[in-house]
């Protein structure tokens, strides 16, 4: 446990020192605190506009920072060559895999933080500070659905390149955003049997990172959600499985790798 | 590392997350759109929008879309308004400005060059607020707006009773972040059951208002309007119960005898579809003579021109007969081909006259039907309070000897609760041929409508 830890604490540093995640978190923070000043888009409802472009801005910049940090964080260790001095101590593979994923989590998670802490901060400015309590909610949707596009662009990194696998995450986060038109597609009426089981097969098999958008409640605080606390613990206990699914085949696939 | 029992943990981690899934589908419903497919329907937006709806921006490319309707609206564009109404309402269910101002532009705003509005979309307008109710049953907003749709568009407060009752039994809302109604906006109810005729009902709900607000200006001391809502509901009951003395229990009641108010309507093509309506209402020398003087207006009679065979029971008609052909059972922008006008005409000194331009818009009055109705009536209902003073609240102050109708009208409250009241309206029926409306000449002729 010392060495994922060691080696989770070792990718947060060198994860927030990369210009790119920094400048992705800079420019997330810049709109949040510019937000307002798109509340022209809908003058009468203002909250509901910022509160929705905070989120987006959050949930946006979070994905590209977990892509461009996630598809390196393997590859980035065997170009260096700094894989062989860890493995070459008694570290396990699945070890080294479990750590890089811990690390981009809690990168992700004091991205998250910062941000939500500015966009928390501006929704208290504009409207209250009760309004701006409720957004937690969002915050920690945004976190596990970014687990686990962290833990699928590991799962791409060993045996993708990260060109390749940039594409690779974001198409899926993409399909699996759409959640509701996969499921359509799998049960709607006038559908073939082939579309069918393409849709069945895009809804469980890929994962369904439109669980996690949960603006619109936070958007509309009004708006009353039959199991609302049900449904979080739902999503929670889905991306630790999917989390697990990934990472297992990484490791299976990693541990089989010559490096 | 052995394979075998880690692939077997992936494929039960897999099994879980899928069953997982399959429980959490029904759920996340509550957090999307409506509408299935509706990326498939989105077709047509530049892509920035969709692009922007796919990454998380739902609620701001449904305000970014609102905010393009609102400068359509602004030039005039109203055809681009009505499926971006659409696409916002699907994309954002929650957003209630788009519901209450879309319903607002579709029953109000689509008009004619002379600023009367198309009643064809008044079913559409109902059924977007529909949808919203629907959609938004825990707050307040969409009842209300329903209720003002037919109390003040329509004018038919008994039906808009029970949707600002609906509205009515939320808690107060202190101010504009909380949920709840805001105090005054109870006083529509009160409002709405007094134009249904039904004086108790209105007593007894200013009662309960005077009550609340009283509470409330109670547990809020510092605010100003909560003393003021308090003397406003006072003020009113106090009016209400004088004017029900003064109208029915004192000896002789004001409105009684009744006044013959002799009504009788022409109708004349003038021009192409121009029409003039004229006739007589003659209430009386009831009012004050300094008043009189003012050129006090005691009440505008109703005037609606459609399609011979359109009955529709949102047209100040009263047919009985006339039925729910006007519902839309899906919402929909695609309105029904007929002609339907509809206008008041505000009566001065016992007489009324106005011409009806109906040729500039070809779209909103296309005359394709063979005969059109041409009905005009007086609605004591609607009336100025002055001149309820003298024929009461339901019309039993007035009388005429040969279009006096006595309408039951009947007001269903939230319960299903069902209160009959008698009113007494006067009504003329008229028929206009094709010919005489595209020629621009002739008169109407009696339509013999059993009532």
């Amino acid at each position: 446990m010392t060495a994922v830890l060691a080696i989770a604490y070792n990718t947060v540093r060198e994860a927030l020192s990369r210009r790119v995640v920094l400048l992705f978190l800079f420019g997330a923070l810049v709109l949040i605190v510019l937000s307002p000043l798109f509340s022209f888009l809908s003058p009468r409802e203002e909250l509901t506009l910022l509160k929705s472009l905070g989120l987006g801005v959050i949930q946006l910049a979070s994905m590209f920072i977990c892509i461009v940090m996630g598809i390196s964080l393997i590859p980035a260790e065997i170009e260096r060559r700094t894989i062989y001095t860890v493995l070459s101590k008694p570290v396990q593979r699945y070890e080294f895999v479990l750590g890089k994923f811990l690390g981009g989590i809690l990168t992700m998670l004091l991205n998250i933080l910062f941000m939500g802490l500015v966009f928390f901060v501006v929704v208290a400015w504009r409207g209250t500070p009760k309004q701006a309590l409720d957004l937690w909610k969002g915050f920690v949707m945004i976190f596990f659905q970014m687990s686990i596009l962290v833990s699928l662009a590991i799962f791409f990194s060993v045996f993708l390149t990260p060109f390749v696998n940039f594409f690779m995450s974001l198409g899926v986060y993409i399909i699996g955003t759409l959640s509701s038109v996969t499921e359509s597609l799998m049960k709607g009426e006038n559908r073939t049997v082939l579309q069918k089981g393409i849709g069945a097969v895009l809804h469980y098999l890929l994962p369904n990172f439109g669980n996690f958008n949960i603006q619109n409640k936070i958007i509309h605080p009004e708006t009353r959600i039959i199991n609302e606390g049900v449904y979080y613990i739902q999503n929670i206990g889905y991306a630790i499985l999917y989390i697990a699914v990934l990472l297992i085949i990484a490791v299976i696939i990693f541990d089989r790798r010559e490096v | 590392m052995r394979r075998t029992p880690l692939i077997l943990a992936v494929l039960v981690l897999w099994a879980l997350s899928a069953v997982l899934q399959t429980a959490i589908d029904p759920h996340r419903k509550q957090f999307e759109p409506k509408v299935q497919g509706l990326f498939g329907k989105m077709t047509g937006l530049p892509t920035e929008y969709i692009f922007g709806t796919m990454l998380g921006f739902r609620e701001v490319v449904a305000g970014a879309l609102w905010v393009r309707a609102d400068s359509f609206f602004h030039e005039g564009n109203y055809d681009a308004i009505l499926p971006i109404i659409r696409l916002v309402t699907w994309l954002d269910p929650h957003n209630l400005d788009v519901y209450s101002t879309g319903a607002w532009h579709i029953g109000y705003n689509f008009t004619d060059t002379e600023q009367r509005s198309d009643r064809r979309y008044l079913s559409a307008a109902l059924k977007l607020l529909e949808e919203g109710v629907e959609n938004n049953p825990d707050v307040y907003d969409i009842y209300f707006e329903m209720g003002w749709m037919w109390y003040d568009k329509i004018k038919q407060a008994h039906n808009a009773v029970q949707w600002f009752q609906k509205a009515y039994d939320f808690p107060d809302r202190p101010d504009e972040y909380s949920p709840g109604i805001p105090p005054a906006r109870r006083h529509m109810l009160a409002h709405a059951w007094e134009k249904a005729g039904l004086i108790d009902q209105t007593l007894l709900t200013w009662q309960d208002i005077l009550q609340k607000h009283e509470q409330y200006a109670k547990a809020h001391p510092k605010e100003f309007m909560a003393q003021v809502n308090v003397d406003v509901a006072k003020h009113n009951y106090a009016l209400t119960e004088l004017r029900q003395y003064n109208r029915y229990l004192k000896q002789p009641p004001d409105i009684q005898p009744p006044i013959d108010v002799k009504f009788d309507v022409k109708v004349r093509v003038v021009e192409p579809k121009i029409i003039e309506v004229s006739g007589t209402v003659d209430l009386g020398n009831y009012f004050d003579p300094q008043m009189q003087k003012m050129d006090f207006r005691p009440g505008r009679v109703d005037v609606v021109l459609r399609d011979e065979g359109y009955k529709s029971s949102i047209l100040p008609t009263d047919e009985k007969e006339a039925g729910e052909v006007w519902r839309q059972k899906v919402f929909t922008f695609d309105v029904p081909d007929v002609t339907i006008m509809q206008e008041q005409i505000a009566i001065i000194k016992g007489k009324f006259k106005r011409k009806i331009d109906m040729s500039k818009d070809p779209m909103m009055y296309s005359f394709k039907a063979p005969r059109y109705v041409v009905t005009v009536r007086f609605n004591p209902l609607y009336a100025p309070p002055q001149t309820q003073d003298r024929i009461g609240w339901r019309g039993e102050g007035l009388t005429d000897k040969r279009y006096l109708r006595v309408d039951e009208v009947t007001t269903v409250d939230k319960d299903g609760k069902r209160y009959t009241v008698p009113v007494r309206r006067v009504r003329k029926h008229l028929l206009l041929t094709r010919e005489q409306l595209l020629s621009g000449k002739g008169e109407a002729t009696d339509y013999p409508v059993q009532e």
